[in-house]
């Protein structure tokens, strides 16, 4: 974070950078299969399955079709969860309970791949208050939106923020090279009376506000921590080196499949 | 073990110099100190050779010599590069004290072959894979921004490269930027770059000499695996009062040196500041107006002699970098070292050297949000006790042995604030000694065979207060936590390092040579971005980290031309290296308990050939280098296991300097550098995940960035009018002439007016750069 911060600094005081698109020949992976599956306390469970492309391709990702998908809770129970749409697998059973293991099992092109997550204990959102903020060499003048939560006592619990402003996500208005997922361990908060300011979204009068506080396991803070990495990181230069996010996945599969409880509160600017 | 080790090392040490001086006892020394007869500077490495026995010395980093001879009439000669030969004849009946001075070659004198000076060094010494750079001789070269910078012009010869714009870490053979011993005036330095890598932290004006060991490095030298940078300050004049300095486009420098008692002591004092940032007050924007964004150095050394046999240096080097916006915000960073040293002479052929040594790195970081203040700092110390001893028994054999022990302590970042809950956050300090001992002999054994070797011990005590963790076998999670007191010494390693330099004459004008060392590095910088940072952090070996060993094997052809005025050499290496770092993905380097569990261990390798052709004489002078090389690192969980290209490796290194003198005030000189470009990861394929678009990476730095290319030029105008005191210069230089957008980085990413597009976009740093420095003297 500080890294890529004083770079920009130093890039808009001193240098005379200059960019350009550039031509490169890449070599084509295989298709690999990326998964983004959730079970949400209490919900119905969700994967989408898709294929990876080559990189100078459009974005129209292939659809996983006609893979056999179902998720067992580790108590004898396994769900199937239907393709409802290409690539978009549901089951309206309701799964998700405190401390049990989910695994999700795929069967997709003749190869299995699977992956489990342990429901994580809910944190609850206390309330949200926002405060303007003029504009400094960091953040855009606007109103900030700070959350408040007690975090449960023990180490060990992990969290992803989200925010959405009018039902999307922003693009973050300061450079610091952070997110776009915050996540956190609870190493050096644990059990305290916690408060976060979403410093790179000013939001302004009329804005709706909806923040969420997803508990994760282990994995997925290693999975999304990494993914803001990758995200970030370019090839050369000052960066951090680009590598693949860690997968809880089997098999050479992408992404993540997590077992998440989901604590969400809204607010209008005004 | 280890202290049997140390008792053997010892024993043999003793026998050996028993053998020595009980040998030498018909025969009479001369001895003394080679001075520059108008500054009274030591000379370092001048040679003082006798025409009779068709054999020399040199003199020692402090300028002192000692000859042992029989008794009889000689006719020596004492040169220097760069000034007028002396020769003497002497009448040796007797232990003769016999200081030398040397007066500097005028501009004219320059010009004409200096014929009586021994300048095939480069083909007789032990010493190979060595460079040593003359300060004066590079200040004609082209520069960026108008600052000479040593590193930068380092890398213009073979087997020494930096990434390319931007960075000044060197990459010796293959080795990463803290693998280089760094030592200036014997203290280490541990970041070496300013403004994030943009300029090296050595101020050339407080810069006497310069020497760069790649390979054969002797036992008096330990601690780093890749290479040693020698780097003495100047001492100042001891005779006048005098000084030098220059402003040039960021940065102003001046350099104050005098006699604080004529010919006994004397101090210098330089100092360099960037001043990109004061032009910021003239700005409209009011943020920027309350920016800082400088750097500054300070260089002080004393000396004072008592006698001719005791002698006290004291020297200082103080820098820092400033980053900062109002008081919402500040970063700085910064190296602090201090050395005291006692020369003394026990005899007129034992010379000892004791000094006392400080070093310091650290940096802050500080913000503030309203009534929040948050900061956290992090740094580097070392105390550090050595003795080394050189004893001239005889002309043929030059024997060095020492002692030394370093007190590191490793502050890891820790962050303190005035917000309720969380005051303050702390990862533990580390502490370990670091000792070694070493002997070394410089030996003639015939006029053709020579050799350098010696024997180092070294040894790594880790120390309490700590607490010491264990981990499971995939070093994920802590399973035992052993608490250690103050002082107590829980891990020790340790082992010896051999070093073995030959040379062997062909024939006057060739010689070959050979060399084998192996080296320990108990320290080691984390760092998982491309470039050095403030924030890379020292950590030192533990229970799990274990230390870097390299070992390395070197060949080398030396040829000269035409009475000395050509230069060539070639040579091949060989490196293994073992318990070398690398990173878990998106591993968190900077604020961890365990950052044990974010590392990965495996073991890296490099090999090439290196050829240098030089023409130091003549109006014409320069050289070309070339560099063909391979460094790759295999750790198992990387790359599937395979190994991969090391970021650095770089297949092909051209570098061509050239100088030529115009006129009595004109000089003109261009550079040009080819290499190919660094091993980057590009991706083979992307993927959607939550909306974002992500980059699909197969195999580790499989890809090159584009091919590194730049020309410089530069022209000098001196105005040095005869019979003025007041002399100054104009150095006009261009960087990168052509305007080459050489690739910094590389970004893959949506493109901007078609999200449903990937692009590849390359940033470059700097195009073409003219700059213009002023410099005096007086």
């Amino acid at each position: 974070m500080r890294k890529s911060l004083f770079f920009v600094c130093l890039s808009a005081t001193l240098l005379m950078a200059c960019q350009k698109v550039i031509v490169i020949d890449l070599n084509s992976a295989d298709p690999q299969v990326v998964v983004e599956g959730f079970v949400e306390e209490g919900g119905q469970p969700y994967v989408y399955l898709s294929y990876t492309g080559n990189y100078f391709d459009s974005n129209n990702f292939l659809k996983v079709k006609g893979a056999i998908v179902s998720i067992s809770d580790g108590t004898g129970l396994t769900v199937l969860l239907d393709e409802i749409t290409d690539g978009v697998y549901r089951s309206k059973t309701t799964l998700g309970v405190t401390g049990r293991t989910y695994t999700l099992n795929i069967l997709a092109d003749g190869q299995e791949y699977s992956g489990s997550s342990v429901m994580p204990e809910l944190a609850t959102i206390d309330s949200l208050t926002f405060v303007y903020s003029p504009k400094t060499p960091f953040t855009e003048a606007g109103k900030y939106v700070t959350f408040y939560f007690r975090e449960p006592a023990g180490v060990g619990n992990n969290y992803l923020f989200s925010f959405y402003q009018n039902g999307v996500i922003p693009e973050a208005t300061n450079h610091a090279g952070e997110g776009p997922f915050f996540v956190y361990e609870d190493e050096f908060f644990d059990g305290l009376n916690f408060d976060f300011v979403f410093y790179p979204f000013p939001t302004f009068p009329g804005d709706l506000i909806t923040i969420e506080l997803v508990s994760l396991d282990d994995a997925g803070f290693e999975f999304y921590n990494t993914l803001n990495a990758t995200l970030n990181s370019k090839s050369g230069g000052f960066s951090e080196l680009p590598q693949n996010p860690v997968t809880n996945m089997s098999e050479g599969a992408i992404g993540y499949f997590g077992a998440v409880a989901i604590s969400r509160k809204t607010i209008i600017i005004y | 073990m280890n202290a049997m080790m140390i008792r053997r090392v010892g024993i043999t040490m003793v026998l050996v110099l028993f053998n020595f001086i009980s040998h030498s006892q018909s025969r009479y020394t001369i001895s003394g100190y080679v001075r520059d007869a108008q500054t009274g500077e030591d000379l370092i490495a001048a040679t003082i050779y006798i025409d009779e026995i068709k054999n020399g010395v040199l003199s020692n980093i402090y300028g002192f010599y000692s000859i042992t001879l029989d008794s009889g009439t000689y006719n020596i000669q004492i040169s220097y590069m760069g000034y007028t030969t002396k020769p003497m004849t002497i009448n040796l009946h007797k232990n003769m004290k016999l200081p030398l001075e040397l007066e500097p070659a005028s501009e004219e004198l320059n010009m004409i072959d200096i014929t009586a000076e021994r300048l095939d060094e480069n083909v007789r010494s032990t010493e190979m894979s060595t460079v040593k750079m003359d300060v004066n001789e590079i200040k004609n070269l082209p520069v960026l921004f108008g600052e000479v910078d040593i590193l930068k012009t380092l890398s213009l010869l073979p087997g020494i490269s930096t990434n390319g714009d931007g960075a000044t870490g060197l990459h010796v053979r293959g080795g990463s930027p803290d693998q280089n011993l760094i030592l200036l005036d014997e203290a280490p330095v541990y970041n070496a770059s300013h403004l994030l890598g943009f300029f090296s932290v050595f101020n050339s004006d407080a810069i006497k000499s310069v020497k760069l060991i790649k390979g054969g490095i002797p036992a008096n030298y330990g601690g780093k695996i890749s290479s040693v940078l020698d780097i003495k300050m100047n001492e100042g004049n001891s005779k006048k009062l005098s000084a030098t300095g220059g402003i040039g486009l960021i940065t102003s420098r001046l350099t104050v040196e005098a006699p604080i008692i004529k010919n006994k002591s004397s101090f210098i004092i330089s100092g360099r500041r960037t001043y990109a940032d004061l032009f910021l007050v003239f700005s409209d924007d009011e943020e920027l107006k309350k920016s800082k964004l400088y750097f500054y150095d300070l260089n002080l050394k004393a000396n004072y002699r008592f006698s001719d046999k005791d002698r006290l240096y004291l020297s200082g080097y103080f820098g820092r970098d400033v980053l900062g916006f109002g008081d919402q915000f500040e970063f700085d960073w910064g190296n602090t070292t201090g050395t005291l040293r006692w020369n003394h002479l026990f005899s007129d052929k034992l010379f000892m050297n004791t000094m006392f040594v400080f070093s310091d790195y650290n940096y802050k970081f500080s913000v503030k949000f309203d009534e929040d203040e948050i900061s956290l700092q992090s740094g580097i110390q070392d105390f550090i006790l050595k003795t080394d001893m050189q004893l001239f028994p005889n002309v043929l054999n030059n024997i060095k042995f020492g002692i030394s022990t370093t007190f590191h302590r490793f502050s890891p970042p820790s962050f303190t604030s005035n917000i309720p809950g969380y005051e303050e956050i702390t990862i533990q300090k580390r502490y370990a000694l670091e000792s070694g001992i070493y002997i070394l002999n410089e030996q003639t054994f015939t006029d053709k065979l020579s050799a350098n070797y010696g024997l180092r011990y070294s040894m790594f005590n880790l120390m309490g207060p700590v607490d010491d963790f264990t981990f499971d076998e995939e070093r994920e999670n802590i399973t035992d936590t052993t608490t250690y007191s103050t002082g107590e010494i829980f891990k020790t390693y340790g082992g010896l390092e051999p070093r073995l330099a030959v040379t062997y004459l062909l024939n006057e004008k060739s010689s070959v040579k050979l060399s084998y060392n192996r080296m320990r590095q108990y320290i080691h910088l984390l760092s998982n971005t491309g470039s050095s940072s403030p924030t890379d952090l020292w950590i030192p070996s533990s229970s799990t980290v274990k230390p870097q060993i390299g070992d390395q094997v070197a060949m080398g052809y030396f040829r000269n031309f035409k009475e000395n005025m050509f230069e060539t050499s070639v040579e091949v290496y060989y490196k293994y290296l073992q318990n070398q770092i690398d990173y878990k993905p998106g591993a968190n380097i900077q604020f961890n308990h365990a950052i044990e569990t974010e590392l990965l261990f495996g073991t890296g390798q490099s090999y090439g050939l290196e050829l240098l052709a030089k023409k130091s004489q003549g109006r014409f002078t320069g050289w070309v280098a070339y560099t063909l090389s391979k460094t790759t690192k295999h750790i198992k969980e990387i790359n599937k296991g395979e190994s991969y290209p090391a970021r650095h490796d770089r297949t092909h290194d051209i570098s061509i300097v050239s100088s030529y003198t115009l006129s009595k005030k004109w000089k003109i000189a261009a550079t040009w550098v080819y290499s190919t470009g660094l091993a980057v990861t590009f991706p083979a394929g992307k993927y959607e995940y939550k909306g974002y678009i992500v980059s699909y990476y197969t195999e580790r730095n499989g890809y090159r960035m584009p091919d590194y290319h730049r020309m410089d030029i530069s022209a000098t105008f001196d105005r040095n009018r005869k019979g003025k005191n007041f002399q100054s210069s104009w150095n006009f230089s261009i960087y990168n002439v052509y305007a080459r957008q050489n690739a910094y980085s590389i970004a893959f990413r949506p493109t901007e007016n078609d999200p449903n597009k990937t692009e590849a976009v390359q940033l470059s740093l700097f195009t073409i750069i003219p700059s213009i420095t002023w410099n005096f003297k007086f």
